[in-house]
Parts: C-alpha cells; sequence; structure tokens
C-alpha cells in the first residue's frame, strides 16, 4: 500500500506544476505594470521603482520568475509578499480557517442528507417519496446558488432572524451553518440522485437475493448487503467534492461577507495580484489533490477488491 | 414394475402453480402456466429445461424470491402440507435458510464483495438461530470443511474476490446447508465453471445431500447432468411441464416431442456418439473433396491467391507471455498464457482446441488470426508466415482467407449495425462489388445460414443468441474465406440452438470445403464437428491426436478426467 | 423394479397443450428497430422528456424572435420609470434604471443560451477527441493525456474563469457580444473538457475490447475507421447525457460570473447582468420583482436541460434495454 501512497504523491507533482504553470502564465499575460498598484498614485522616482521591480523579481524572465515563485510556496517562505506588500503565507493563513470550516460543514451537510434521503428513496423506487425527491433534487440543481443564497439570508438572516445574515472576520461555527448550507445545496441533489440510484441498483443484485434466501430479516438485508455495497460510489463523490466545495465558496462568502480563502482570491484577481492569486490556486489544487488521493485509500478500505497498484 | 407407494408425505408440493411477471399497465406474461410436481424427503428431483422455460421462475416462487413484478396467480405451493404461496412475510422468513435452502446459480455475482466468506456464512446461521458468537464461527469452518474447502479456517477470513469460482461455489453450497434445511433449491449450481470443477462440486453436493438427508430440487438446462443427478425429471418447456417421471425412463423412452428432441440432440449423452461419428466421418470426406477441387483450381488460375497446400494452417511453437504488473513499482511478472503449441489445421477438415478457463486456447486463436503478436513462433498460412506479410494487399488477402466467429453473441455484432450492415461491412471494406451486387449477396448469406432475408433490417438486440451466431456466421463467410475460427462460437447458446448451429457449420463444411479452428470447453461438442484434437492446459498442449483416438483411447491423465466429467457420459441407455 | 410414488407418476402433456415451435425461429413480422429508435420510443413516454421539450422549445423561440414576447425595448431606460409598477405591456413593471424588466429577461434569453450551448459544442469536442485517442492508443498517449487532463481538472472551474476572464479583460475591453460570449465559452471549454475526456475514456476502454471490434479487425478493417465506424459511437450515450446536463451547468456558471462581475460586459443585456445588479435591492428586501423574473427564467431554462438529461439517462440507460 505505500507504493502505491508514493506513487500517487509523486504523481500529484507534475499536476502542482502544471496548474501553478498555467495560471501563473495567465496572470503573467496582464498588462501593465503590477507594481502600480502596490505603489499607488504616489509619484516614486526610477530608482525606486527599480529596486521594488528587483525585489519581485520583475526583470527576469517569466520561467525565472515561475521558478523563484515556487520556491517561495514550496518553503511556506513568511517573507512572501502579494503586490500589496502583505504576506502571503500571513492571509492565507487567516483566510483559510473560515473557508476549510465553512467546507466541511457543508461536505457533512451533503453527506448527512444526501445519503440519508437517496437511502430512503431507493428503497421505495418510483414510490411518492422518491418523485417529491426528484422534483425537488432537479429544482435544487437548476436554481442559482447565489440566488438561494440571497433567498435564504433575506428569509431566515432578515426578515426571521433565525442566522445572522452576514458573517464578517469574526465568525463560530453557528455564523456558518447557513452559508454552508447553500453552499452544499446543489451537492445535497446530485448525492441524492447519487445514491438513489446506487441503492436501487443494489437492490436487485444477485447476492441480496441470496441473502434474502438465508432467511435474513428485510432490515439485515438491507443493512448489511444493500446500503454499504451502495455507498462505495457515494463516499467517492462526496470526497472529491471538498475541493469543489472551497472554489464554490467564492460566491457563498461574497454572498455572506465571510472572509475566507474565496474572498481573498477574488480580490486579488481583481487587483491583478499575482502572488496571491496564484499561490490561492495552489492551495486549492493541492487541497483536491490529496482530497482524491484520501478517497482512493478510503474507497479500498471500502472495497476490498481494490488492490494497490 | 410399477408401483405406487403411499406411505410418505411428500416435503413440498407444486399444484396447478402459475406465474406471472406484469410487463405493461394490464398485460401480464405467463412465465411458469400450470406446474404440478412434488418432491419427497431425501429426493432429488431435476428440473430440466432452456433459458425461458420457466425453470428458475419455478424454483424461486417456491421461496417467494421472484423478481420484479412476478406474483403467483393461481395454484398451490405446498411445503410439509402447508400453503406457503401466500404465506405472510414472517412466515416465509421462518422457512428460508432454515427449512429450504438455496444454492444460486452465478458464484461470482452471489456473494457480496465486502464481506469476508465466513462472516456471510455466519449470518446464516445466526439468522435462522443456530448459533452465535464464538459458536457459530466454529460451525462457520466446520460447514467449509464439509463443503470440500480445503483449508477452511485461513478461508472464512478471505473475502470473495480471493476464491477461485469453485470455491466460492463451494462456500455458496456451505452456507445453502448451512441451518440444515429440508430441501435445498441448487439453481444451475455449476453451469458458470469448469466442467472438471463442476463434476467434483456435484459429486460432492451429492454425497453431502445424502449423508444429511435433504432433498434437492436441480434446476438444469442439461439433460445428461439432470439425468445422471436425480432419479426423477421434470422437463420444463415454455412455462408448462411436458414430461415428468422417473430419469431413466425419460431419457430411453421420451414421449412428448419436446423431450424426444432434447434426448436426440443433446451433445452429452452416450447414444450420440455413434451417429454424430459417422455423421461426421461423411461430412469431412465431402469438405475435403470440395476443398481439394478449390485448391487445385486456385492453384492452377492464379498464384497469388494461394498454393493449395494440404495444410492450410500450420502453427509452430507458439508462445506468448504476458508481463504483468508485480506488488512494487518495478517488479515484473511474466505469465506465458501460451507455452510452445504447435499444430497443423488440415484442409477440408476440423481441428480442436480443447480447454477449460485460463488453458490459453483463445489467446491461442487470437495468435493464428494475427488479432495478437505472438511473443515467439510462426502461423504459417497455406506456405506463407502471416508475420512476415508486409504489404498491405497481403494482410488484407490473410484477413479475406481467414474469418473468426466469436463466443458472445451478445458483444460480437455491433449493436447500432443493421443485420444487413453488418454483413455488408467486409464487403464494403474490401471493395467488393456495387451497391446492388453487395445487397444479393447478403441475401445469398443469410439464405446460407437459414435465416429470413426480413431480417436484414432488423438490429441485434431484436434477434435471439443463436439467431446472432448465424449472422456473425454470415459476416464471416462473406469474404468466401477458407478458413473459419471459431472461438467458444456456440457455447453460450442453449442446447437445441447449440446442435442447430453445429448442423449449420457441418453442411457449409461440406458444401464450401471450409477448414475450421474450433476453439471450445466442451469435449461432447468436439465429438460432433471435430477430425483433430488438442487438448491444452495452462497454456500448454496436453494431447494431440484424432478424435476416435481421443475418446477411445486417451493417453493423458488430464484428458480422461474431462472425458469423465462430460455430464451424463456415464450414463447407458442400453438402447 | 422402479418404484414411483404418488405426485411422481408418468406425466406427459397433451401436444394440443404444449405445441412445439421450430428451434430459434425468427419473428418475421417484429419491426427493426435501432438502438436510436428505440431510445427514442421510450423518450416519447417520458413525461420529464415532454416537459423538457416544452421548455426549451419555447426558449427556443424566445432566443429567436424575442419581439413576439414583448413590444418594448430592453435597453430603453428612464429614471423617470424607476421600479414603476406593472403597466400594459410591461407585465413586471421597471427596474432601478428605468428598464423593463420583463423585456430585459425575454431578450436576456439569448446571451445565456449562446454561452451555454457553444460552452457544451466546445467542452464536448474537445473531450470526445481527446478522451477517445487515449483510451484507443493507450500507452504513452494516454498517459499524457491524462495527466493534462489532471492538471486542468485540478483547477477549480469557476476559479479558473474568474482568473482567465480577468486576464482577457484588461486585455481585450471592447469585444461587443459575439466577442463576450467567446470569451466567456472559451474560459469554460478550458477548464470543463477534462470530465468528457474522462467519460469517453472509460468508454472507449470499455468497448474497444468487445467481440464486434475485434470481428472488424479481422475482416480487415484499420485501427481508425474503427474507431470510427465502431468504437465512438457506442461509446456516445454517457456523453449525450453528460453534454445535456453540462448545457444547464453552463448556463448558471456565467450567471454566477456575471454575478462576480466577470461574465458578460454590463452592457449586455443577460440574466447574470440582471441577477447581479438586483443583488443590493434584494439585501435590502425591497422590489424582490427585479430578481425573481429572471431568476425563474434562469431556473426554468436549466430545469429544461436537467430534465432533458435526466429523461435521455433513462431512455438510454442499457439495464432498461431488455435484450
Amino acid at each position: 500500500m505505500w507504493w502505491y501512497v508514493a506513487k500517487r504523491l509523486l504523481q500529484t507533482i507534475p499536476v502542482f506544476l502544471g496548474a501553478t504553470l498555467i495560471i501563473y502564465a495567465l496572470v503573467f499575460l496582464r498588462p501593465g505594470d503590477p507594481i502600480n498598484g502596490l505603489i499607488g498614485n504616489k509619484p516614486v522616482s526610477p530608482e525606486v521603482r527599480e529596486a521594488i521591480r528587483d525585489q519581485y523579481h520583475l526583470n527576469d524572465t517569466f520561467i525565472v520568475q515561475w521558478i523563484y515563485f515556487l520556491k517561495d510556496v514550496v518553503t511556506f517562505n513568511p517573507d512572501f509578499v502579494g503586490l500589496d506588500g502583505q504576506p502571503v503565507f500571513e492571509k492565507i493563513k487567516n483566510a483559510l480557517p473560515v473557508t476549510a470550516t465553512l467546507a466541511v460543514m457543508a461536505l457533512a451537510m451533503d453527506a448527512i442528507i444526501g445519503i440519508v434521503v437517496g437511502t430512503i428513496a431507493g428503497l421505495r423506487r418510483n414510490g411518492w417519496f422518491d418523485s417529491v425527491t426528484l422534483v425537488i433534487s432537479l429544482i435544487l440543481l437548476s436554481i442559482p446558488i447565489f440566488v438561494v443564497g440571497f433567498v435564504l439570508q433575506f428569509l431566515l438572516g432578515v426578515k426571521l432572524g433565525i442566522f445572522p445574515p452576514t458573517v464578517g472576520g469574526d465568525w463560530s461555527i453557528s455564523d456558518l451553518i447557513l452559508p454552508a448550507f447553500v453552499l452544499a445545496i446543489a451537492n445535497i441533489a446530485t448525492t441524492t440522485r447519487l445514491t438513489r440510484t446506487s441503492v436501487a441498483n443494489n437492490l436487485s443484485a444477485d447476492h441480496v437475493r441470496t441473502a434474502r434466501a438465508k432467511g435474513l430479516s428485510n432490515g439485515l438485508v438491507i443493512r448489511n448487503h444493500v446500503l454499504r455495497n451502495s455507498l462505495v460510489p457515494v463516499v467517492t463523490y462526496i470526497g472529491i467534492n471538498l475541493g469543489s466545495l472551497m472554489a464554490g465558496a467564492i460566491i457563498t462568502e461574497g454572498i455572506f461577507n465571510v472572509q475566507g480563502i474565496g474572498n481573498l482570491a477574488f480580490q486579488a484577481v481583481n487587483r491583478g495580484d499575482a502572488p496571491v492569486t496564484v499561490t490561492v490556486v495552489a492551495v486549492m489544487v493541492m487541497i483536491y489533490v490529496f482530497m482524491s488521493l484520501i478517497v482512493d485509500l478510503l474507497y479500498a478500505v471500502l472495497d476490498p477488491r481494490i488492490r494497490y497498484v | 414394475m410399477t408401483q405406487v407407494l403411499t406411505t410418505t408425505r411428500p416435503l413440498l408440493e407444486v399444484k396447478d402453480l402459475r406465474v406471472g411477471f406484469r410487463t405493461g399497465k394490464k398485460t401480464i406474461l405467463t412465465a411458469v402456466d400450470g406446474a404440478s410436481l412434488s418432491i419427497y424427503p431425501g429426493q432429488t428431483i431435476a428440473i430440466v429445461g432452456e433459458s425461458g422455460s420457466g425453470k428458475s421462475t419455478l424454483a424461486h416462487s417456491v421461496i417467494d424470491l421472484l423478481p420484479g413484478s412476478g406474483h403467483v396467480m393461481g395454484g398451490q405451493i405446498l411445503f410439509e402440507g402447508h400453503e406457503i404461496s401466500h404465506a405472510d412475510r414472517k412466515a416465509v422468513l421462518a422457512l428460508r435458510g432454515s427449512s429450504i435452502g438455496l444454492v444460486p446459480q452465478d458464484p461470482m455475482s452471489n456473494l457480496n464483495p465486502l464481506w469476508k466468506v465466513g462472516r456471510q456464512i455466519k449470518e446464516t446461521l445466526v439468522a435462522n438461530g443456530v448459533a452465535t458468537g464464538a459458536s457459530a464461527d466454529k460451525r462457520v469452518v466446520e460447514l467449509l470443511e464439509e463443503a470440500g474447502l480445503p483449508d477452511a479456517e485461513r478461508r472464512a477470513l478471505q473475502y470473495p474476490h480471493e476464491f477461485s469460482g469453485g470455491m466460492r461455489q463451494r462456500a455458496l453450497i456451505a452456507m445453502g446447508l448451512a441451518a440444515r434445511p429440508k430441501l435445498l433449491i441448487a439453481d444451475e449450481p455449476t453451469s458458470a465453471l469448469d466442467v472438471t470443477v463442476q463434476k467434483q462440486i456435484l459429486d460432492h453436493l451429492d454425497t453431502l445431500t445424502d449423508t444429511l438427508g435433504v432433498a434437492v430440487m436441480l434446476i438444469t438446462h442439461d439433460l445428461g447432468l439432470a439425468a445422471e443427478r436425480a432419479d426423477h425429471l421434470v422437463v420444463m418447456y415454455r412455462g408448462k411441464i411436458v414430461e415428468s417421471g422417473p430419469a431413466l425412463e425419460i431419457l430411453q423412452d421420451p414421449r412428448h416431442p419436446y423431450t424426444q428432441r432434447l434426448v436426440s440432440k443433446a451433445p452429452s449423452i452416450a447414444s450420440q456418439r455413434l451417429s454424430s461419428v459417422q455423421a461426421r466421418a461423411e461430412v469431412r470426406e465431402q469438405a475435403v473433396q470440395t476443398a481439394a477441387e478449390i485448391a487445385e483450381e486456385v492453384a492452377h488460375s492464379d498464384a497469388q491467391l494461394g498454393e493449395g497446400r494440404n495444410d492450410i494452417i500450420v502453427a509452430e511453437n507458439l508462445t506468448k507471455v504476458f508481463t504483468l504488473r508485480g506488488a512494487k513499482p518495478w517488479e515484473k511478472v511474466d505469465f506465458a498464457a501460451v507455452d510452445d503449441v504447435s499444430f497443423r489445421l488440415r484442409r477440408g477438415t476440423t481441428t480442436a482446441i480443447v480447454g477449460e478457463s485460463g488453458s490459453g486456447k483463445s489467446t491461442v486463436a487470437r495468435m493464428v488470426l494475427d488479432l495478437l503478436p505472438p511473443t515467439s513462433g510462426n502461423v504459417i498460412f497455406d506456405g506463407k508466415n502471416i508475420r512476415e506479410l508486409r504489404s498491405k494487399a497481403e494482410k488484407l488477402r490473410l484477413r479475406r482467407l481467414m474469418q473468426p466467429v466469436f463466443q458472445n453473441p451478445y458483444a460480437s455484432l455491433d449493436p447500432l449495425y443493421s443485420i444487413y450492415q453488418s454483413i455488408e461491412e467486409p464487403l464494403r471494406t474490401h471493395d467488393i462489388g456495387t451497391k446492388k451486387e453487395r445487397e444479393s449477396k447478403v441475401r445469398d448469406l443469410l439464405d446460407k445460414v437459414s435465416l429470413p432475408t426480413t431480417v436484414m433490417s432488423r438490429y441485434p438486440g431484436e434477434l435471439s443468441g443463436g439467431q446472432r451466431q448465424r449472422v456473425a456466421i454470415a459476416r464471416a463467410l462473406a469474404l468466401e474465406p477458407e478458413v473459419v475460427i471459431c472461438d467458444e462460437a456456440v457455447s453460450a447458446l442453449d442446447v437445441l440452438v447449440q446442435a442447430q448451429i453445429l448442423e449449420l457449420l457441418n453442411d457449409l463444411q461440406g458444401e464450401l470445403g471450409l477448414s475450421y479452428l474450433f476453439i471450445t470447453h466442451d469435449l461432447a461438442v468436439v465429438r460432433q464437428i471435430a477430425d483433430d484434437v488438442l487438448v491444452m492446459q495452462n497454456g500448454k498442449v496436453v494431447e494431440a491426436s484424432t478424435v476416435s483416438e481421443v475418446f477411445d483411447n486417451p493417453r493423458e491423465d488430464y484428458t480422461r478426467k474431462l472425458l469423465d466429467a462430460i455430464p451424463g457420459g456415464s450414463i447407458s441407455l442400453g438402447a | 423394479m422402479s418404484e414411483t410414488r404418488q405426485g411422481q407418476e408418468r406425466f406427459v402433456a397433451p401436444l394440443d397443450e404444449t405445441p412445439l415451435r421450430a428451434i430459434d425461429a425468427v419473428d418475421v413480422d417484429a419491426v427493426p428497430e435501432s438502438q436510436w429508435k428505440e431510445a427514442w420510443k421510450r423518450l416519447r413516454k417520458s413525461p420529464l422528456f415532454w416537459l423538457a421539450s416544452v421548455i426549451i422549445l419555447v426558449l427556443a423561440v424566445m432566443v429567436a424572435f424575442p419581439g413576439l414576447f414583448t413590444s418594448a425595448d430592453p435597453t430603453a431606460a428612464k429614471l423617470d420609470n424607476q421600479f414603476d409598477p406593472p403597466s400594459e405591456g410591461h407585465p413586471f413593471g421597471y427596474n432601478f434604471q428605468g428598464a423593463d424588466i420583463w423585456a430585459r429577461t425575454v431578450y436576456g434569453a439569448r446571451a445565456s443560451v449562446a454561452v451555454g450551448v457553444l460552452a457544451t459544442l466546445f467542452t464536448v469536442l474537445l473531450g470526445m477527441v481527446s478522451g477517445a485517442i487515449a483510451g484507443f492508443y493507450g500507452g504513452v498517449t494516454d498517459t499524457l493525456v491524462s495527466r493534462v487532463s489532471d492538471i486542468f481538472f485540478s483547477i477549480p472551474l469557476l476559479l479558473a474563469c474568474i482568473v482567465v476572464i480577468s486576464v482577457i479583460n484588461n486585455v481585450w475591453d471592447d469585444r461587443g457580444f459575439w466577442g463576450s460570449v467567446f470569451v466567456v465559452v472559451m474560459a469554460l471549454a478550458l477548464f470543463a473538457w477534462p470530465q468528457i475526456t474522462r467519460q469517453m475514456r472509460g468508454a472507449v476502454l470499455e468497448v474497444k475490447n468487445l467481440e464486434f471490434v475485434d470481428a472488424a479487425t479481422a475482416i480487415g478493417a484499420s485501427r481508425l475507421s474503427n474507431l470510427r465506424r465502431h468504437i465512438v459511437p457506442n461509446a456516445l450515450s454517457p456523453v449525450i447525457v453528460s453534454a445535456t446536463i453540462m448545457l444547464g451547468v453552463f448556463i448558471v456558471s456565467e450567471s454566477a460570473l456575471s454575478f462576480l462581475g466577470l461574465g458578460l460586459p454590463q452592457n449586455i443585456v443577460s440574466w447574470g447582468n440582471d441577477l447581479s445588479d438586483a443583488q443590493t435591492l434584494v439585501r435590502s428586501g425591497q422590489h424582490l420583482v427585479v430578481m425573481w423574473v429572471p431568476a425563474t427564467a434562469l431556473a426554468i431554462t436549466v430545469l429544461g436541460f436537467v430534465l432533458l438529461g435526466e429523461a435521455v439517462r433513462e431512455a438510454l440507460d442499457p439495464k432498461a434495454r431488455k435484450s
């Protein structure tokens, strides 16, 4: 198994390099002198300007700049600053916890609601619960997340006051319940559909019939032979989504004013702040890559047939 | 003398049972129509029929495990005198496992892949209140040993995927018998297994059920197997029981036309031997003659097309080594799927390659067809080494002269192509004829394989397995090949359809002077179609000889084992 | 002596009750039905499909002839009309700028649909070609394609689009309707294709080992003609389903980008822009109609494609296809 982990870790290197290179190149292509944003409208002597350019390696070729950037990222260099002069990792350290909490909460909601509802729908396929679930999940899939966000913010936050309508810099877990739910909605719909299909297919599997023939009660058959078998593909889907949830947080964070990674990325992009933008993307890519590794390993735990090769 | 005994009560009585499936809002498909049968304690009866005859449906209705919309529409099922066809859930639960056990058909899909085998058997013990906890664990090991699984203690802690097919079937037998039921329903328990394994397992099941006094309802498509294992036979056809009675009596004196058909066509039954050998000899004689004429003609008219040699295919020391990945990234394991195989196929005759799964027989076929390059060794087609063909024209010519018919009738035709398109494809690929000429050729070919031309516009999904194999044969014949390579071409088919296709192949051979390389796992089929035979095991040729030599005078143990394993081979009909 | 017990006497069914059929007889009267035709037959029975068709049809007419639905000019904005209530010919009244809400919604369909359709087209094209090549040729080609698609897949779609579009905004400022659509389409397609690639690759791997492909090779068909004639057509159904659903997802993505100010430029009439404009109003809980109308239009549109995808999935499901 360790060979498999090692191999997968090695495979992440080209993905990491490739992804950062693409984003770095895109941001690099942006015209204008990036340090204008840094010095603002103050008149600056050419010497100072030159010194700043040197400090940011802006006079080097593109590839050299990229390598400098990689060095800073890989070593978590605390002196690595964005174009506003603030240390990048300091910012990420401040923004990551709230986004991670948000994403994990969304993931938990996705898993719990999606699996429970999907299982019930799958066990009673074509019954009224299944039909209602189908309609609701298709509708949820169709409404843009920010519309749902605003509506829930307005209803539950402003009108009824159950949840705080905005989160702000000082956050607590209970503040994040509503944003996490909004973030999770589309995923819940998909997880429900997936679980439902998986459960329904498994119900007609040969080994389930054999289990019934053994004299097992219906409850036992479902618990031991339908549910776990059905969950294997669902777990994979849920796990792989942590990355996309964090990216989806850009919008949710905007609506609820959460000072997280999404906000950070959005501001950095608008400012043309290459160091921050690319670092945030790099962090997202790493989270995605590690989540898919964990999901693969989890898959092997759930399904003994999977061999690590 | 026949004498009716009334002393004991039947264990299971099925009376005038009707089972249907709902296919639409108002339409119902009757799968079992008025079936009646009785099983006495400790007795083995067999229900014989082809796919779709309703035999499995009948069995499943006994333990209330009908799939989907299946339901009992009428009649009675009495178990120990109690009506169970409309029993409540609790009563049915009490029956399952402890009174009626099931050994299902496909060992690959009937164990839950996520649980250890031992645990799945233990479940049965716990659910039926036989044993719990540590004593159940102990019992599981005993049961697995009883089912003939060596090293049971370790095996109980393994997962199904670590078991071979035969081992899984043993585990399923252990499971079916775990709670000591009075009746065991064995639904084609060995049809997915190799013949030698099949025999071992059935022998074991026989002894076991005899010792335990368990009655067995054996569901099978194989009349020979049924007659060998059961004392009472029930023959089903299109949902109805057409004939039933003592096994031997039915074999010797089949009265219903369907049973007569079955008895006369079943490849496994001994009486076939004489007639088939004789018929085969006639076919061969005719085919060799036709082939010689064709070869003569070819050799004189156009040297480009062939040399008309007597040995149309010669395989020399064919070897195929696959490299598999090991546990560590740098580890490679070499696996010789085919190891030094040589044979020759005489023009106008049939050479069969027989072996069990994993023997490498299909790999040989793929190498001969030039679909897979051999690691070493050569295939010489009519004097030319096929690996030395360089020009595109020569390669295409080889393709024309040698055509395959594959095993799986569901995968051998492109589902998106109409039958016409499928058969026309080879002609189009080789730019033969105008559109009109091609169409009349397709009609001819369909006629040759006895299919009406109305099927031309239809699609493979609408035809039966046998019909699809006919289409596959027509496609193979479109280019007027000299050799047809049949890779398990009849093994997925029902007995009667199989016999029909074999007859067709025999007729075509006589008519067109074809040479066949026939890959099969079924020795019974070999006797009907082949002249020479190669027995393969683990990639090597074990025995190579003429068919009559192999059947009458097998030299190798393995060959003998294969022959012994033919179900029904031991039955003498005395006719 | 053979003993026979009660209920096990020799029984032979009368032939007139159990007539014999010819072995493996062909049903001559059956109507030919290709897989696609069969799928279409199932599709026709699906209520989801008809609902989706109606939605998509109405949408198509709205895109082609917006004048049929409203006579107002979506770009005419008079501050005098700000938040005017509904009136004759203006069923939902006016927005903050004093433009007709309904007219803007009708004319906004064009941009959303253009982005959705074109982005799906490019994504599927890119994904199908790369996936088919990777699955069919295997080996180094496969590794290469798979690794490159891994890279693009690892960057979250929305984040990647934000970066791409913000960069292009600085380079190509005034790009008109089609230019703007093109930029959003390219940004979406550039980072969404790996999803189709993976699907296509898997399907091709499955189909390429089927016996009919070997049979075609044995006939003398070239590898490329096998890929084109047999493998790709048989690997298509999962991609069709994905593409339909993807269309809806792309329409939502465009509105999300517009919401962030990075979709289509402000001067283009689009649902995303209208929704983006509405957000400040929603926060105060007033004039909610400004949001409801485009949001409903958007949701119904996406629902149309999601429903279509669902119906097509069911129609193409191999389990439903009894053979």
